[in-house]
């Protein structure tokens, strides 16, 4: 990466406080001409808010801020955008009916005298900016038949067209492939020689410490440092983001693993995946691991009834049975933690106690009547065990963070007592803290003889976590890997179709 | 702090409509010295438990996602079946019009849970439908009931000069109110409303959930026929027009909000008492009809207006 001299972007001393929460305080900071520079800490740490203030969305109680040492007032995101600072959020704001370069100069449109839009000049634009981010599509193609990459990459074209000087990009990989992300962070780099400041707010540690040039960590609404990557360890970071030692990151106890308890033989569902068998143990954690879009999730919501395969047999403990659906699934012991917490494992606008007893109610009414006490107790119980931040039970489920969100879900499922455990990307978005106590819950239910299966994209926490992994590529199941057994390298290949044992 | 933070979250919920129906309440009792008269009051009352009874039913429906334009065209067809029935006594005159009602609002269910058809067009369609119905079963006629005491009281009875039918509204708010919060059909209701895909994850059978609350609306649509046409002893086919854009109104004012999830039973009705009250105020202030209209569309789209601002600010 090139030698970064000028200072672009400077933020003294700002502050912001909502009701009841300091979410930044007096944090200052310093963006460098063509710097990769990540922005890390845990949920509630103050990233977003830093992010929303750069780009006009919030405003800033105090401070100020400098571009190229001349004081700027971000009153909206027209002023940001105005100024040439960009942010690309987490969900993409594609118009998936427009054409890539209708997408790329969207409220940006060259206009000829006529006020009607000059079609020539945009495709030529259009066709400019393209090759600056070296895609290889045409600018005619509607944006709803790219890949998410490439959607993400027509984003950035955005803030090229619109001659941005700081790009602010918010967890830019969290729905992309490893291939996928080598492309991403190849504009990255070209974007960063080309003199382009990128900001880069993720929690994902490998990815920070492979393309960011400095890191500033944040917790609690503090500045903790900012430091240059080669001068911080992975390990340091996170003390830094969490304020104490994670000894022990995954933590696998050792459990007993007894018979099986799900066998899943000969599933076949055409163009999807094709004769999927494995079997999960009593204690065991199966991981399974694969790119989006191998079918792993397809797997995993066929076992649980919300998907049908066209061919095979699923048993539970040696008894073949027939799913149907959820209530079936549910009434069999299995439990599925979804990959979209919001969209498939909560009911955002209702209550904790509302999300946490959907599944229990079940149990505790006699002829449809709901104990509300034992209703209360239940979840008060496992808001306790689980240690769940909450003011009340009543709180919506939409004000929690992610990280109790997710746990919001999996004390829905707990509350079963279940036989079978699904997990699907239980980790996806949320701060480091929590994610270990997910994975505590993973070894506590192991322990307990609880046949799980985990699927992930990350690789060190599958390994971490995990007694067995199987790798899906392309709907085929590939390898199977014993724990004594587990090597980045081989397990990779396999997800990857490479190799195949 | 935190708790009066709590409480202010509370009132915040359905604050509006209390505010207005206090408003609502001084301002005709200002202007009319007739309005606080115990005749009037059960007058209000008695002429609001038809349409509260189907509010309790729409919101069941709008509760769990969906939208029922049918049940003024329900009503019209129940009411003239229990007319009509009547000649074969009180518990075919009762038991038949509900068991209708129930089957055309399972009906829409069905088309909308099950075939993913659109609630509003759905329901727009079958009131057509169940409309054209009521004017071949009755050849377009007015239809007289025969007399039989048992039926006549539904309508017209006292008890401790309580109106019955205020009392049968009663009666079916604490009923509907349990069913609703403390039941697992109520929590499924504003699972399938509030969030569908995660209904489906959590072992629900959103098509069950949504065929049963459209089939309750139908049966209180037919509920309130029983209570009409017991009243008039006569019917005729079109005497429910128009009554799902009043309980629509009223469920809506109640903060039952339009994109599901959300509501309360109590809410209801504080909405149809809202709209009970302004629609005797009209006749006890001499409001002419047009206007009535006026003063209702601009309530709905000011009731949604809210709802939609509550969101943005979120």
């Amino acid at each position: 990466m090139n030698k970064a001299k000028n200072v672009i972007l400077r933020v003294e001393g700002v502050s912001k406080t909502f009701p009841g929460v300091k979410a930044l305080s007096e944090l200052d900071l310093d963006i460098l001409e063509g710097e990769v520079h990540a922005v890390v800490g845990e949920n509630g740490a103050g990233k977003s808010t830093l992010m929303k203030i750069l780009s006009g969305v919030y405003h800033k109680d105090a401070g100020r801020i400098f571009l190229f040492d001349k004081e700027i007032k971000l009153l909206s995101a027209t002023d940001a955008l105005k100024l040439g600072i960009s942010c690309i959020y987490q969900e993409l704001t594609i118009v998936p009916l427009l054409d890539v370069a209708k997408n790329l100069f969207i409220g940006n449109l060259p206009m000829n005298k006529a006020r009607m839009i000059n079609t020539r000049k945009l495709y030529q634009d259009a066709k400019k900016v393209l090759e600056t981010l070296k895609l290889d599509i045409s600018p005619n193609v509607l944006c709803g038949e790219l890949s998410i990459a490439n959607q993400q990459m027509i984003e950035i074209g955005r803030a090229i067209s619109r001659k941005a000087r700081i790009i602010i990009m918010d967890e830019p990989t969290s729905s992309l492939t490893d291939k996928e992300k080598e492309i991403l962070f190849g504009a990255i780099r070209h974007l960063s020689r080309e003199g382009i400041s990128i900001i880069y707010v993720s929690h994902k540690l490998e990815e920070i410490k492979e393309i960011a040039d400095r890191i500033t960590i944040l917790r609690d609404g503090f500045k903790v440092k900012t430091v240059k990557n080669e001068e911080a360890t992975k390990e340091e970071i996170v003390e830094y983001m969490i304020g104490r030692k994670l000894d022990n990151y995954f933590i696998k106890k050792e459990v007993k693993i007894s018979d099986t308890v799900l066998k899943v033989e000969g599933l076949s569902k055409q163009n999807v995946f094709h004769d999927i068998s494995f079997e999960v143990r009593k204690g065991e954690v199966l991981g399974l691991f694969g790119l989006i879009g191998a079918g792993r999730s397809e797997i995993a919501e066929t076992i649980f009834g919300i998907l049908h395969a066209e061919k095979g047999k699923i048993s539970i403990n040696g008894k073949n049975v027939k799913i149907k659906n959820t209530a079936d699934a549910i009434k069999q012991g299995i439990c599925l933690v979804p990959e979209d917490r919001k969209l498939q494992g909560l009911v955002l606008k209702l209550s904790v106690l509302f999300n946490m007893s959907l599944v229990k109610i079940r149990e505790i009414n006699r002829f449809g009547h709901i104990d509300t006490r034992k209703e209360k107790d239940t979840a008060e119980r496992f808001i306790n065990s689980l240690s769940i931040k909450t003011p009340s039970l009543k709180q919506t489920v939409s004000n929690l963070s992610g990280g109790n969100q997710q746990k919001v879900v999996i004390a829905k499922w707990l509350s079963m007592e279940p036989k079978i455990f699904i997990l699907d990307e239980p980790t996806r978005g949320i701060d480091v803290g929590a994610k270990s106590e997910i994975y505590a819950i993973v070894n506590e239910l192991a322990q307990k003889g609880v046949g799980i299966m985990l699927i992930s994209s990350e690789l060190p926490e599958i390994m971490g976590v995990c007694d067995r992994i199987i790798t899906v590529f392309e709907g085929k199941l590939t390898a199977s890997f014993e724990r004594e057994s587990f090597n980045s390298n081989s397990i990779m290949k396999a997800s990857l179709g490479e190799g195949l044992l | 702090m935190n708790k009066f933070y709590s409480i202010r979250k509370k009132i915040a919920g359905i604050n509006g409509i209390i505010i207005a129906l206090f408003f609502l309440i001084l301002i005709v009792s200002i202007g009319s010295s007739k309005f606080l008269t115990t005749t009037n009051i059960m007058n209000v009352l008695r002429q609001t438990s038809t349409l509260g009874i189907m509010a309790f039913g729409a919101a069941f429906v709008m509760i769990g996602g969906n939208i029922d334009l049918s049940i003024g065209s329900i009503l019209s067809l129940c009411a003239l079946m229990a007319c009509k029935l009547t000649a074969y006594g009180s518990a075919v005159a009762i038991l038949v019009p509900l068991a209708v009602g129930f089957i055309c609002g399972a009906f829409n269910g069905l088309l909308v849970g099950k075939f993913k058809f659109n609630p509003f067009i759905t329901t727009l369609g079958t009131m057509a439908i169940f409309q054209a119905l009521a004017f071949y079963y009755s050849d377009g006629a007015f239809l007289n009931a025969s007399d039989n005491f048992f039926f006549s009281q539904i309508g017209k009875g006292f008890v401790y000069k309580i109106p019955i039918p205020v009392i049968i509204l009663l009666f079916f708010f604490l009923v509907f109110s349990y069913i609703l919060g403390k039941t697992v059909f109520g929590r499924q209701v504003f699972a399938v409303g509030g969030n569908p895909e995660c209904a489906r994850f959590s072992g629900i059978n959103n098509t069950k959930i949504t065929v049963l609350a459209f089939g309750l609306s139908g049966l209180c649509a037919a509920l309130s026929a029983l209570i009409f046409v017991s009243r008039q002893m006569a019917a005729q086919p079109q005497m429910g027009t128009g009554y799902e854009f009043d309980v629509i109104v009223a469920i809506v004012v109640g903060g039952v909000a339009l994109s599901g999830g959300k509501g309360t039973i109590w809410g209801a009705i504080l909405g149809v008492l809202f709209i009970g009250i302004l629609k005797n105020a009209f006749i006890l202030l001499g409001i002419p009809l047009n206007y009535q209209y006026v003063v209702m569309g601009v309530i709905l789209i000011f009731a949604v207006g809210i709802d939609s601002l509550r969101k943005e600010v979120k």
